[in-house]
C-alpha cells in the first residue's frame, strides 16, 4: 500500500461551505421562494413540452362542441368555437413566458448600459440621463405601452417592444444607484490604477458585483410583464388571434360570462399563478442576497 | 422650504418637456407616414391628405413640435379626431369621475393597509405577519380585469347584490353613486393594500431599532403605545411616498377598470380612442396622465421635506 504517513496523520479538514452553497441554503429555507420557483419550473414544462402535454390542438375548433362546462373529456371545458380551454391554456404559456422574458431582456438589456453610464461617469451626462428617467418614469407604464402598441399595430412582437421600452427607466434607475454604492470601492480605484478602460471597470468590475439586486428587480419586472401583456392582448392590443394567449382568452371569454364563466375564468388563474410564482420567487430572492431589506 | 420649493418646480420644466416630445414622437414610432399610422393601411389618399393639413403633418418636423409645444403650454391639445370636440375640454368633462374612482381607491387601500401593516409589524413572523404577506403576494398578482370579471359574475350576475356596471353621477343620489363604485374601487384598491401594508410593515420593524424607541420603552411605555405613537409616526412618511409613487399603476388600472365596469372616466376615454382610432384624444389623455404623474410626485416630495425637516437640507 502507498499510503504515505503524511496523508493518514493528517486531520480530516473542515470543508469550508461556500457562499453559493449557503445562499442555496438560505433559499431553500425560504418556502414562499422555493414554492415560486416550481411554480415557474411548472410553467416551463408546459410551455417546453406543450404538444406531449395538451390533450387536443389548441385551435382545433369544432362548433358541435361550443361551450361543453368542464368535464372528463374537457377538463376546463371549451370556449365559443369548441376549442379546448385547456390545451389553448397549456399552449398560452408558451407565449405568456416569451413575451415576458423578452421584456425583462429588452428592460435590462437597454435600462442596465444607461444606468452603468449614468453612475459611473457622473455630471451632466448623469444629470441629463436621469432627467430622462424621470420623465420616462412619469408616463403610467401601461398607458404608454398601449399607446405605443396601438401605433405600432397589434402583435406578440409590438407589445413586448411598447411594454420592453416602458420598463426601461426602472432598471436604468436601479442599476445607477447600485453604481453610485460601489463606484469608489477600492477594487474599482485599483482597476482604475492599473489602467482598466472604462468600459472593462463597469462591465467587467462593477457590474458582476451589482448583478444581485437588479436579478431581483429583474425577476419582480417578469411578473408585472405578464400582467401588461395579458391587459394589452385583453384590449385587443397583443398578439391576434387564433395564437392562443391568456389576456385574449380571458377577453373572448368575458362576453359569455354569464352562461360559460369557465371560458375566461381558467386563464385568470393562469396569469395568477404564474405572475405570484414570478413574484415569490423574487422576494425570495431579494431575501437571500439582501437579509436586511 | 421656499428654496426648496423652487429647485423641486425647476426640476421639473425639464422633465415636462421631454415628456411633451415623447407624447409628440408618439405616432412618428412606426415606419411610414403618420397618416396611414392613424387611419390605417386602407385610407384613401384624400383622406389621408385632409388629416396631413388638420393635423399639420405635411411641415417639417420642428415646426410641428412646436407648434405641438405652443399648443399644449397653453392647454390646447388639439381636436378630437372622430366628432372636432376640444380633447382637453373632453379630458375636463371626464375627470370627476376618474379622480372620485382614484380617490376612494386610495382611501380604501389606506384603510384595509394601514392596520394590516401595524398588525404585521406588531406581531412579525407570526401568523399574522404571514397571512398579511400571503394577502399582499396574492393582491400584486391578481390580474384587474379579471377580478373585476369575477366580482361582476358573482356579485351582480349571480347573486344581483350590485349592479353590474354603469355610472350615476354624484348629484343624482349618493348611495347609488357609491353602489356603483363599490366593485372598481376594490379592483383599483387590492394592488395598493399589497404595495402599502408591506412597504408600512418594513418601515416600522425599521424604526422600532431606533434610540428613541429605546428611551419610549425605557420610561415604561406600552408596546402598543411605542408603536402606535412613537414608531407609526416616522413610518408613515415613506408610506406617503409609496402611495404617489402608485399613482402612475393606479392610473393604468383605472383604464382597464373603467371600460370593464363603463363608467365615463378617462380611462374610458382611452379605450375608446383606442377602438376609434382617435390618435389626438390618445395623445392627449397620455400626456395629461403623464403630467398628473409628474405633479403628484411633486407635491409628494414637498409633503415629504414638509413633514421631515432633514430633507430639505440635503
Amino acid at each position: 500500500m502507498a499510503i504515505s504517513l503524511a496523508d493518514t496523520q493528517r486531520p480530516e479538514p473542515v470543508k469550508p461551505v461556500s457562499n453559493r452553497v449557503r445562499a442555496w441554503r438560505r433559499f431553500a429555507r425560504n418556502r414562499l421562494a422555493v414554492v415560486g420557483l416550481v411554480i415557474i419550473l411548472g410553467f416551463l414544462v408546459l410551455a417546453v413540452f406543450a404538444p406531449l402535454i395538451a390533450p387536443y390542438k389548441p385551435d382545433a375548433a369544432n362548433f358541435a362542441l361550443a361551450f361543453h362546462p368542464p368535464s372528463a373529456q374537457h377538463l376546463m371545458g371549451t370556449d365559443d368555437l369548441g376549442r379546448d380551454v385547456l390545451s389553448r391554456m397549456i399552449y398560452g404559456t408558451r407565449s405568456s413566458l416569451i413575451s415576458a422574458v423578452a421584456i425583462v431582456a429588452v428592460g435590462v438589456g437597454i435600462g442596465v448600459p444607461i444606468g452603468l453610464v449614468s453612475g459611473y461617469y457622473g455630471g451632466l451626462l448623469d444629470d441629463v440621463i436621469m432627467r430622462l428617467v424621470d420623465s420616462g418614469l412619469a408616463f403610467p407604464g401601461l398607458v404608454l405601452a398601449m399607446a405605443m402598441a396601438w401605433v405600432l399595430g397589434p402583435s406578440l412582437f409590438h407589445a413586448i417592444i411598447a411594454i420592453g421600452v416602458v420598463t426601461i427607466p426602472q432598471f436604468a434607475r436601479v442599476t445607477r444607484g447600485q453604481v453610485l454604492e460601489v463606484k469608489s470601492r477600492q477594487y474599482v480605484e485599483a482597476s482604475q490604477c492599473l489602467g482598466a478602460s472604462p468600459l472593462r471597470i463597469m462591465f467587467r468590475h462593477i457590474l458582476v458585483n451589482i448583478a444581485t439586486p437588479i436579478i431581483v428587480v429583474a425577476t419582480l419586472t417578469i411578473g408585472s410583464a405578464l400582467l401588461s401583456v395579458a391587459s394589452l392582448s385583453f384590449l385587443g392590443l397583443g398578439p391576434p388571434p387564433p395564437a392562443p394567449n391568456w389576456g385574449e382568452m380571458l377577453q373572448a371569454g368575458s362576453e359569455y360570462l354569464t352562461n360559460a364563466p369557465w371560458i375566461s375564468l381558467f386563464p385568470g388563474i393562469g396569469i395568477f399563478l404564474a405572475v405570484l410564482g414570478f413574484n415569490m420567487f423574487g422576494d425570495g430572492l431579494r431575501d437571500v442576497f439582501d437579509p436586511n431589506h | 422650504m421656499a428654496g426648496f420649493v423652487l429647485r423641486r418646480i425647476i426640476n421639473l420644466i425639464p422633465v415636462a418637456f421631454i415628456v411633451l416630445l415623447v407624447t409628440f414622437s408618439l405616432i412618428h414610432i412606426a415606419p411610414g407616414n403618420p397618416a396611414y399610422t392613424i387611419l390605417g393601411e386602407q385610407a384613401s389618399p384624400s383622406a389621408v391628405h385632409l388629416l396631413e393639413v388638420k393635423l399639420g403633418l405635411n411641415r417639417p418636423l420642428v415646426v410641428q413640435f412646436l407648434v405641438y409645444l405652443g399648443h399644449a403650454v397653453r392647454g390646447n391639445l388639439g381636436r378630437s379626431l372622430l366628432d372636432n370636440q376640444s380633447v382637453a375640454q373632453l379630458i375636463v368633462t371626464r375627470l370627476p369621475v376618474t379622480l372620485e374612482l382614484a380617490a376612494l381607491a386610495v382611501i380604501v387601500s389606506l384603510i384595509i393597509a394601514l392596520p394590516a401593516g401595524i398588525l404585521a409589524a406588531y406581531r412579525p413572523n407570526t401568523w399574522i405577519d404571514s397571512l398579511s404577506r400571503f394577502l399582499a403576494l396574492v393582491g400584486a398578482a391578481v390580474p384587474n380585469f379579471w377580478l373585476a370579471l369575477l366580482l361582476v359574475y358573482f356579485l351582480a350576475v349571480a347573486h344581483h347584490w350590485l349592479p353590474a356596471l354603469g355610472w350615476v353621477p354624484l348629484n343624482q343620489g349618493v348611495g347609488s353613486n357609491l353602489v356603483h363604485l363599490v366593485m372598481p374601487v376594490i379592483v383599483l384598491a387590492l394592488p395598493l393594500v399589497a404595495v402599502t401594508s408591506r412597504v408600512l410593515r418594513g418601515e416600522l420593524l425599521e424604526v422600532m431599532h431606533a434610540m428613541f424607541i429605546q428611551v419610549a420603552r425605557a420610561k415604561g411605555a406600552r408596546e402598543r403605545a411605542v408603536m402606535l405613537r412613537h414608531a407609526l409616526k416616522n413610518a408613515l412618511i415613506p408610506v406617503v411616498t409609496v402611495v404617489g409613487l402608485q399613482v402612475g399603476g393606479l392610473l393604468g388600472g383605472v383604464v382597464i377598470t373603467e371600460s370593464i365596469f363603463s363608467l365615463p372616466g378617462m380611462g374610458q376615454l382611452v379605450v375608446n380612442a383606442i377602438f376609434d382610432r382617435d390618435y389626438t384624444v390618445l395623445q392627449g389623455s397620455v400626456l395629461f396622465m403623464a403630467m398628473v404623474v409628474l405633479i403628484v410626485n411633486l407635491l409628494v416630495d414637498l409633503c415629504y421635506a414638509w413633514l421631515d425637516p432633514r430633507i430639505r437640507y440635503n
